[in-house]
């Protein structure tokens, strides 16, 4: 009935909201007679009050979790009301809204309810009747319950887009504090599974072709910030080798955000500031050409609120500077505060036909007020950039960490439980 | 000299072919649009009702079907960059007819350098043109909101700031599929796919308001930024848009 319909769906997608491994994004699919395709750029449909975009009916399909996970708000131990979909139910709206053009796709998690291949034969069903009976070509991510077997998640992988298991935190200890019934060596052998499974469909075989895809959008994951006194050096070790050793596609960041008291968590949350510096680091390591040594060379376990990643990079390396953007590589462009992907593609069109000059490079989309310290343009420097190092740090920060918003604390490791060891090996694998 | 065209990609290729063969100067072009724009400059692009009565220096250029395909394919051969850049400028509806004819001469020229300078005026100009009309299709792509009309047929309506309802169609095309569709741009009254029939208003959608359930139910409420939602998601556009339509 209708009236209980809407009572579910206002449960389980407030239930499902935090998990942010969820962005709108691109797949290979073909409509082939069905309904609907997937493109190669992900497509937004709609903004929420919170600022993000809306791509995917994100719902869980149960909010019902044996599991007692400190930073969730379904926990086992909180008193909320539970109650589950069904696949048909699941179906039903995701084709409705697909056809109203509200979403693009499904993103189906759920609480742990069962036996992990119980609650994974769920989600698998669920994709299977959008894709059999509803003849659903659009986009479908699923979580990979953490515990569930190879053979359950191969057939999701061949209904799916995307498959996630959200790591939360970054090394074994933090996980065992927080969430001691999930097992993270677990997560990360099912990961590399799913990799080992794609990397084996886009190997070209001696026999013809399979025809049905696997898992064309790949894996994300996401990690918490802020939830342990982890710092940002091992999440991003742990991100990086994530994309190298498992070719995860994303990983996101997700800021702590207290829900239940639990006095092994912080009572706030985490500067948001520090989970846009994660991201900045993120988007230098896979668009920018940076390495994870270059990010982490400081030794600072955290990040620097003030200032962005790329600016510290080029703060701590005088000597690579100033770039002259009539003949430098795009690589060494792409090193300059204030310069973006797409500007230094610009920049580099431009040139071929052009002598630049100091006035071209606002059309460009480059701002002189970051990347004025950093350049030449035909042996000249834009003029009133005459600043001391000393000085660019203050010239260059994005303000304050006070203005992060409301009531955070100065530094990410006021928060840090007293109890906590300095330093966690992080999850090794390779 | 004036130079006045018909709305349509046909008489727009057909008149750039002309101005580029014919090399004169001191003409400035008219594109006849019946409606009237909705963009924030009105008294730039004006309402051009189609006007019989010329002024002496007024002339009609009308579409050449051969001219205007051997000029297609010849940008699709020499320059095939190109040809999307000029037919989105045109769907842009900016009055920048000059830019367009040099850019187009320049495409063709082979100059493919220049072709990708920013820097240079010319190709700025249409490049720039290009880009918005390109971003606005891939905004309506996600913005567009269907419903069910009483015959079947999911119809979505919107007022966009340039001339793409037929540019979205391909889109939409894929996603329904067999199943029948329209798209109604109501600033210019411009209908892609199934044509508009005369029938009751639409029945009530339960899917609409399971929708905003969603919708309401997804944001995370310790993150409430409505600054941000607002640049991707300016005012303009919720009147259409079921989840916020009711605080537009």
């Amino acid at each position: 009935m209708p009236m209980e319909l809407q009572d579910k769906l206002a449960l389980l997608a407030s239930a499902a909201r935090y998990d942010a491994s969820c962005a709108s994004s691109g797949s290979k699919r073909s409509s082939a007679g069905g309904l609907g395709a997937t493109l190669p750029a992900g497509v937004c449909h709609s903004w929420t009050g919170d600022g993000r975009c809306v791509s995917l009916l994100k719902i869980l399909y149960s909010n019902a979790c044996r599991l007692d996970c400190a930073y969730c708000a379904n926990r086992s131990s909180n008193d909320v009301q539970r109650t589950s979909f069904s696949p048909e139910e699941i179906a039903g709206l995701t084709v409705s809204f697909y056809k109203r053009n509200y979403i693009e796709g499904l993103f189906l998690s759920s609480g742990i309810f069962a036996d992990p291949d119980i609650v994974m034969a769920r989600l698998v069903e669920t994709a299977r009747l959008l894709r059999r009976d509803h003849r659903f070509q659009g986009y479908i991510h699923l979580k990979a319950i953490p515990g569930c077997g190879e053979r359950l998640m191969r057939e999701a992988a061949r209904w799916a887009d995307r498959l996630s298991a959200n790591i939360e935190l970054p090394n074994a200890a933090s996980l065992k504090e927080l969430a001691p019934q999930k097992d993270g060596s677990s997560i990360i052998g099912s990961m590399r599974f799913l990799r080992d499974g794609i990397l084996e469909h886009e190997t070209p075989p001696r026999s013809a072709k399979p025809a049905q895809p696997f898992l064309p959008a790949g894996q994300s994951t996401q990690l918490i910030v802020g939830a342990t006194g982890d710092s940002d050096s091992s999440i991003l070790r742990l991100a990086h080798s994530f994309y190298t050793k498992l070719s995860l596609k994303r990983v996101y960041y997700s800021a702590y955000v207290p829900i239940s008291p639990d006095s092994r968590l912080p009572g706030s949350a985490p500067p948001l500031r520090r989970e846009h510096r994660l991201y900045q680091a993120d988007w230098l390591l896979r668009f920018y050409g940076f390495g994870i040594e270059d990010i982490l060379e400081s030794k600072e376990s955290h990040l620097d609120l003030d200032i962005d990643p790329k600016v510290a990079w080029a703060i701590r390396h005088p000597e690579f500077f100033p770039v002259e953007l009539q003949n430098a590589e795009y690589e060494r462009i792409l090193r300059i505060p204030g310069i973006g992907v797409v500007g230094a593609r610009r920049l580099v069109s431009a040139r071929r036909s052009s002598r630049l000059r100091v006035e071209h490079l606002k059309t460009l989309g480059i701002s002189l007020k970051r990347a004025g310290y950093f350049i030449t343009v035909n042996g000249r420097r834009p003029s009133d950039v005459r600043v001391r190092q000393d000085d660019l740090r203050s010239v260059l920060s994005d303000g304050s960490s006070t203005d992060a918003g409301p009531s955070f604390p100065r530094s990410p490791t006021d928060q840090a439980p007293s109890r906590k060891p300095s330093f966690q090996p992080e999850f090794i694998f390779d | 000299m004036v130079i006045r065209y018909s709305p349509d990609p046909e008489s727009y290729f057909s008149l750039i072919d002309f101005a580029m063969r014919s090399n004169a100067r001191d003409i400035s072009y008219r594109c006849e649009r019946p409606w009237a724009s909705r963009t924030a400059q009105p008294e730039l692009f004006g309402c051009m009702e189609p006007n019989p009565l010329y002024a002496a220096d007024e002339v009609r250029l009308y579409a050449s079907p051969d001219r205007a395909l051997e000029l297609r394919s010849d940008l699709a051969r020499l320059a095939p960059f190109s040809e999307q850049d000029l037919l989105f400028a045109f769907l842009s509806e900016l009055p920048i007819e000059p830019a367009i004819i040099e850019y187009s001469r320049i495409a063709l020229s082979g100059d493919i350098e220049r072709a990708h300078d920013e820097t240079d005026d010319i190709v700025r100009t249409v490049l720039t043109a290009a880009r918005r009309v390109s971003k606005e299709i891939h905004a309506f792509q996600g913005l567009l909101r269907f419903a069910e009309t009483r015959s079947g047929v999911f119809e979505a309506i919107f007022e966009p700031d340039a001339d793409v309802v037929f540019a979205l169609f391909p889109f939409f095309k894929a996603r329904f599929g067999s199943t029948r569709f329209r798209i109604i741009d109501i600033a210019r009254s411009r209908c892609a796919g199934e044509p508009v029939e005369q029938e009751g208003p639409p029945p009530p959608d339960e899917w609409k308001s399971l929708w905003k359930v969603f919708y309401d139910s997804t944001e995370n409420p310790s993150r409430l930024n409505p600054k941000v939602r607002l640049q991707h998601m300016p005012r303009r556009y919720w009147k259409y848009l079921p989840e916020v339509n009711d605080e537009a």
